[in-house]
């Protein structure tokens, strides 16, 4: 069976998504740090099925709290399954209206070398913020497949069911210690702002 | 002008200079994307030591009173 691991910030609404892919009803709430245990459900899509898994919140993966040390310890146990052939995907979910700081994570990800996919959520929120991002060129940058997605409505989930079969391990390389230039100038590249 | 980021008035704007304090502190900030070189805008402070919130592109961030102690920033 394929693992499922949504991984993100605090309060993008990894939870919400986590319902809409399993139908499993966790507690939802309007501030961040809910998920502070993993809940696990199923979904099946093409006679295949996958066992989603809802991670904790965390900002990066050098554990400062109590949840984000087990969101932590669940993408080693995830990178210990893929060296023993085992499949299993992550889905970094990042709040599109606050590009810079959700795309810390993913950069982190992306030096673990899993098969990741990204998911932009709140995309209804980025068009009335009168964000534009560029999500094409966003997956040719960062080398793995980009959804824009709006959880709370549904928007997309069915693209993101639809590409996890295209999830892919990034080949891109960055020097860690530059990682925010690297984030300045991707931000740069796909995100336009105007009032 | 060097000063905290609890000496800033509010709404007053700064740039980050200098993050005193050990790896963990500077870790914490950097997850969050507070850094060296990044300007943010002192939004308020909740009464004489209590914690301030930050404007840091986007995101409204709350820091502690002793973690804003640690942040230097350069005013104009």
């Amino acid at each position: 069976m394929k693992k499922i691991l949504l991984f993100g910030n605090p309060n993008t609404g990894k939870s919400v998504l986590f319902s809409r892919l399993t139908g499993v009803n966790v507690i939802i709430s309007n501030y961040p740090g809910t998920t502070v245990e993993f809940t696990k459900g199923y979904l099946k899509f093409e006679n295949q099925v996958y066992e989603v898994i809802d991670v904790p919140g965390t900002y990066t993966l050098e554990p400062t709290t109590k949840a984000e040390e087990v969101a932590v310890k669940m993408l080693e146990e995830s990178i210990h399954l893929l060296n023993t052939n085992s499949h299993a995907i992550i889905i970094n979910l990042i709040d599109a209206t606050n590009l810079e700081r959700n795309l810390n994570l993913t950069l982190q990800l992306i030096s673990k070398k899993v098969p990741l996919i990204v998911a932009l959520n709140f995309w209804d929120e980025v068009k009335h913020k009168g964000i534009s991002i560029d999500y094409q060129k966003l997956e040719e940058i960062l080398g793995v497949p980009v959804v824009p997605i709006c959880a709370r409505s549904g928007e997309g989930i069915k693209e993101l069911i639809k590409k996890l079969n295209h999830a892919k391990i990034s080949n891109l390389s960055f020097n860690i210690d530059q990682k925010w230039k690297k984030i300045g100038e991707i931000i740069e590249s796909i995100q336009k702002v105007t009032h | 002008m060097k000063k905290d980021l609890t000496q800033l008035e509010q709404n007053q704007k700064g740039k980050i200079i200098e993050i005193l304090g050990g790896n963990t502190v500077v870790k914490k900030l950097d997850s969050l994307g507070i850094r060296v070189n990044l300007e943010i805008i002192k939004l308020s402070a909740i009464s004489k030591k209590g914690p301030v919130i930050i404007q840091a592109g986007n995101a409204q961030i709350a820091l502690g009173y002793n973690i804003a102690k640690k942040i230097i920033l350069e005013t104009n």
